[in-house]
């Protein structure tokens, strides 16, 4: 009997299917969305994309298509848009709205690591007003699981820091928030600052002493968890007074200070750190960008001392007021201005000028975002699969 | 001449034959290892056929890198390269897709199956729901009505 065209395509087909590696390797190439409806083909493609080995692989296969993910105007709900690189338009990627938020407040977004973000609101108490918290939310936006974290302990007299490392199993992150417990007794006006740690492998918090340094308010952020994780360690700006610092911790929970690189005092004080510098991860490593009237100094920390990378001039006029700059990769940063998003590489020296956003942006966050399956939780200790 | 290239032949399942430069035999690993262990002047491809072997081979040749006269090492340009990629995965049904997956697999062609894995996912994405992927690849759901009701609701990622 000679075997029909659909019938040679069946049996090929099977044998494609059947062969695991290869099957998951076809699967792992599809968009999170496309994967969740796959679920519902049959129970052989259901098993097929559940479980943490395929979720390693689609990370993998997601790794090598960077997309940056964006909340352009700060809201009730997190609406985020997902930026591709090259044509940088704004497409609606999901809406985060989880129900056990408190109805009144803006959800910030503060990072964004192994597909997921992490996401924090106030908490206000009107009758005591030197009592601060946050709710901090975990969310993957592409298959719209949120977590709410347990409450931390308060915090008096300022608002809390938060922080976020990962690594170096996808499974593994760990938020640090450091707060105050009031006023020093020595009479000073100094807070008295202790940490605590949430590990997604204990799914708790857990105390691990005083530090010495709050981090500061950066730029226009409404909230003090302006942060990069680059190189295995959290950095957060905490003074740009002469000499100025930056605080870091890494995964095994230790803390370091860095002093922030040395401008002559002879100079202007525009062309010294100014209060618009911020921190990024240009390609692994820490970065400071300086903006200055109308240029601006990329430095590198490289083996324990900063080196001035770059000095260029702004393509943009004066009074367009940058609001964020992130970095996906070694030799482009992305700018967040009042309208526009800008790109600048930094081997050409060249500025693109790119897509406005849906919205004008209000306190926009902009970080690089691989899509995940990862479950919130982190999906620990799991074995077998 | 000692610049003179090496020729192999390789024999499919079905006795056709292709003779092919040794540095094309080179972009498989499973051939470089056959032909580094057994010097013979002809290879026999027991599981690929003569259809499926000659895409193969079509495919090797364009990317297999070019050594010119006096040592410049070139292959095609990057982009001429994704063009040719392109039309050669275009004049393809999925017959001869499914087909020359199992083949790169077996001959361990990483590049060759990354390129026809990405065009099964690439049609799995033009397909708008689950229902219309089973109708494209022809499969059959094993699910009963109320299992099927329950994934459809399912949105649980924790890694059970």
């Amino acid at each position: 009997m000679v075997e029909t065209r659909a019938q040679h395509r069946r049996r090929t087909w099977d044998g494609v299917e059947s062969n695991q590696d290869v099957f998951r390797d076809i699967l792992s190439r599809l968009s999170v969305r496309s994967i969740c409806s796959m679920k519902k083909v049959n129970k052989y493609w259901h098993r097929s994309v559940s479980g943490k080995y395929f979720a390693t692989k689609q990370f993998a296969q997601s790794r090598k298509k960077p997309s940056y993910i964006a909340c352009p105007s700060v809201n009730k709900a997190l609406k985020l848009y997902l930026l591709k690189p090259g044509k940088f338009s704004f497409r609606h990627h999901a809406t985060v709205d989880p129900s056990g938020k408190i109805a009144d407040q803006c959800m910030h977004m503060i990072s964004s690591f192994n597909g997921l973000v992490c996401c924090i609101n106030q908490v206000s108490d009107e009758d005591e007003d030197d009592y601060q918290n946050h709710q901090i939310w975990i969310c993957n936006p592409s298959t719209e699981e949120t977590l709410l974290l347990p409450q931390g302990r308060p915090s008096f007299l300022a608002e809390p820091s938060i922080g976020v490392a990962y690594g170096p199993d996808i499974s593994e992150y760990k938020i640090f928030r450091i707060f105050s417990v009031g006023e020093k007794n020595d009479g000073e006006e100094d807070l008295l600052l202790e940490c605590e740690v949430y590990s997604s492998s204990s799914g708790a918090w857990r105390s691990i002493g005083t530090v010495l340094h709050l981090p500061m308010y950066v730029g226009l952020s409404p909230h003090r968890s302006d942060h990069v994780f680059a190189g295995g360690k959290i950095y957060w700006l905490v003074s740009l007074e002469d000499p100025g610092i930056i605080l870091s911790v890494d995964m095994e929970e230790r803390f370091g200070v860095i002093e922030l690189p040395h401008y002559p005092t002879y100079l202007r004080e525009e062309d010294r750190i100014t209060v618009a510098t911020h921190l990024i991860n240009l390609g692994g490593s820490l970065s400071l960008v300086v903006l200055h009237a109308d240029y601006f100094d990329v430095w590198v920390w490289k083996d324990a001392s900063w080196v001035l990378e770059t000095e260029y001039d702004f393509p943009f006029e004066g009074d367009e007021i940058v609001l964020s700059i992130t970095s996906s990769s070694e030799n482009e940063i992305l700018w967040v201005t009042e309208s526009h998003l800008w790109t600048y590489h930094l081997d050409t020296r060249k500025w693109n000028k790119r897509g406005r956003p849906p919205t004008r942006f209000k306190n926009p966050a902009v970080f690089p975002f691989t899509e995940s399956l990862l479950p919130c939780t982190g999906g620990v200790r799991l074995h077998g699969r | 001449m000692e610049n003179e290239k090496k020729m192999i032949t390789l024999k499919s399942s079905d006795d056709v034959t292709f003779e092919v430069e040794e540095a094309v035999v080179l972009e498989s690993q499973f051939l470089s290892h056959l032909v580094q262990d057994c010097p013979a002047p002809e290879h026999k491809i027991k599981e690929v056929t003569g259809k499926i072997l000659s895409k193969v081979v079509e495919y090797c040749e364009k990317h297999v890198v070019v050594v010119v006269d006096g040592g410049d090492s070139s292959s095609s340009s990057g982009d001429d390269l994704k063009k040719w990629d392109d039309k050669f995965i275009k004049e393809m049904d999925l017959s001869t897709v499914y087909d020359l997956i199992a083949a790169a697999n077996y001959l361990n062609i990483q590049a060759l199956l990354d390129l026809m894995c990405q065009r099964v996912a690439d049609v799995i994405t033009a397909c708008k729901d689950h229902k219309e992927i089973r109708e494209t690849l022809g499969i059959v759901s094993d699910y009963t009505a109320e299992e099927e009701a329950e994934v459809l609701k399912e949105n649980e990622w924790a890694f059970d």
